[in-house]
């Protein structure tokens, strides 16, 4: 029984330069072996799977990796305890007949499943798992979960011409549906409704700065304000609270110099993350380029580095996420896969690069209405 | 009072109603034992277990800034003596000490790299090299730094 606890200490030491001490019972002639396997049992390099979840439970994402790698036990108990979040997914809209595509870019997989329910519809927003489509023959509004496929009706609006966004899934009572149309240059409509109303609130709004709202509106929901994205970069807010709508005082984007290509303008992104907002500007001979607002200095700042983040950029409504594992980190995701290799075209701010490398990437010439970043399903069942 | 036996055969008489924060010694107590031998708990990590247990066993408005103060005083220790604790108030079943316990031991690994959270628990990596590389390159952000601090306190 002696021989046996000195092998063991024997291979401890082997594997470390420094040994700890291990809290060991003074052998007083005849200590049990009950005791002696307790002393083996409470050494550091064999922690109870249950404590050591505990333990593990305790540190973030990154933490959490850095302990993954250390043995195959620390694995198993840290990926048990991880809470990383999962990327969005990109929908494709059927051209002809009712066939949806999903693609989860975590695993580069594509889900299909038939929704009828989309027949003459055309996507206008997705938000906390939700679309919200417009049919523009009866001139239908509504909200499609496309996993549990259940739709809330709005009332009818004409929306031929417009950009449309939402505040929250239709579910949460404080959802707005929000639209904004161009009358003049210093005059708006603005269209809002909630989900359960029987018509859409419409009215006139002045704006002192100038601003042309156009199908090349980018709209986000952010800290309680609609935010929406000129065709030349001025950028209008929308309080839904007090009902007000100014333009900000904050001038567009500074455009690199090799921005001025045809159609230059067409492909731009903007998406909110814990009250941020980014604004991503491409081109086709150039690499994109990314702005925050920096709120307090009303100014556009040019990014660097996106400090973890991942954003994911479809016409119509793009996405931020942090925390994702693997290597989407500090990328930008584009709505496009590609045919071989499966793999979803992205941009590196890392490594100022595309994947794959660069043909020619015009995001303007893009087909608006074909495909969108929707929250990933909670599970796989709606595709069985 | 009650009986409790370290592994190091010593014991200690304490009042019962300091003790019953054990959940497995308040069992044990409620099945009218007086004596309690506890065979996965040596002297040193006993005597600890009994200092923390009296600390909170009066648990009077009063005594509550003093109870946090002593609390911080008493997770400053060894990793090793920190373990020697864990395991004991976890067989012990006090869960305010493993509360206690278990962020002040996350507190040791976060800012280790891997390499060094693997000798300071004596831990031999028992990946393929082939594994190892794909468990790092999977998410190669997470190991980028330079953190050695591969001390045992």
């Amino acid at each position: 029984m002696a021989g046996r606890k000195r092998r063991k200490m024997k291979l401890l030491a082997a594997t470390a330069p420094t040994a700890p001490t291990i809290p060991t019972a003074p052998n007083n002639g005849g200590a049990s072996s009950e005791e002696r396997e307790a002393n083996e049992h409470n050494s550091l390099s064999r922690v109870p799977a249950e404590l050591l979840e505990q333990i593990l439970c305790r540190l973030n994402l990154k933490e959490n990796v850095r302990a993954s790698a250390v043995c195959k036990q620390w694995l198993a108990a840290s990926i048990s305890v991880r809470v990383a979040n999962k990327p969005p997914w990109l929908m494709f809209f059927p051209k002809f007949g009712d066939m949806v595509e999903f693609y989860d870019p975590s695993v580069r997989q594509t889900y299909s499943v038939e929704l009828p329910e989309l027949r003459g519809s055309r996507l206008c927003y997705a938000k906390d798992g939700w679309l919200l489509l417009y049919k523009p023959r009866t001139l239908s509004v509504f909200f499609f979960n496309p996993y549990t496929r259940d739709v809330i009706n709005l009332p009818a609006l004409e929306l031929t011409y417009q950009i449309v966004a939402f505040s929250e899934a239709p579910t949460s009572p404080d959802c707005l549906v929000f639209t904004v149309k161009h009358v003049s240059p210093t005059l708006v409509a603005i269209s809002t409704c909630n989900p359960g109303a029987t018509e859409w609130t419409t009215a006139n709004y002045q704006n002192r700065l100038p601003f042309v709202s156009s199908i090349w509106n980018k709209l986000v929901f952010c800290n309680g304000l609609f935010y929406c994205l000129s065709l030349t970069g001025w950028l209008g807010v929308y309080d839904p609270e007090e009902q007000t709508w100014l333009v900000r005082v904050v001038p567009p984007p500074r455009c690199p110099e090799n921005f001025f290509v045809k159609n230059w303008w067409k492909g731009k992104f903007m998406a909110e993350h814990n009250g941020d907002i980014y604004v991503i500007y491409t081109c086709s001979t150039a690499n994109p380029v990314i702005y925050k607002l920096d709120q307090i200095n009303k100014i556009w700042v040019e990014m660097q580095t996106l400090g973890g983040l991942t954003l994911f950029a479809s016409f119509l409504s793009s996405q931020a996420r942090t925390d994702i594992l693997g290597v989407m980190r500090n990328s930008i995701y584009f709505s496009k896969v590609r045919f071989y290799g499966r793999r979803c075209i992205s941009y590196s701010v890392d490594h100022d690069r595309y994947y794959p490398r660069k043909q020619c990437y015009d995001w303007g010439e893009q087909d608006p209405f074909e495909s969108i970043w929707i929250d990933a399903p909670p599970d796989l069942s709606a595709f069985n | 009072m009650i009986t409790l036996q370290s592994s190091d055969k010593d014991v200690f008489e304490i009042e019962q109603s300091i003790l019953i924060q054990s959940g497995t010694i308040k069992n044990m107590v409620e099945d009218d034992f007086t004596f309690i031998p506890l065979p996965s708990v040596d002297t040193e990590t006993l005597i600890k277990i009994i200092e923390y247990m009296k600390k909170h066993a009066d648990k009077t408005d009063s005594k509550e800034k003093n109870i946090k103060e002593f609390d911080k005083d008493f997770m400053k220790k060894t990793l090793n003596e920190l373990f020697a604790l864990v395991f004991a108030a976890n067989y012990l079943h006090i869960s305010s000490l493993l509360e206690l316990l278990y962020p002040s031991i996350a507190d040791r690994i976060k800012d280790k790299i891997t390499e060094a959270i693997r000798q300071i628990f004596s831990i031999r990596c028992d990946f393929t090299p082939e594994e190892e590389r794909r468990i790092i390159m999977d998410n190669k952000w997470a190991h980028e730094g330079t953190e050695i601090e591969g001390t045992l306190d």
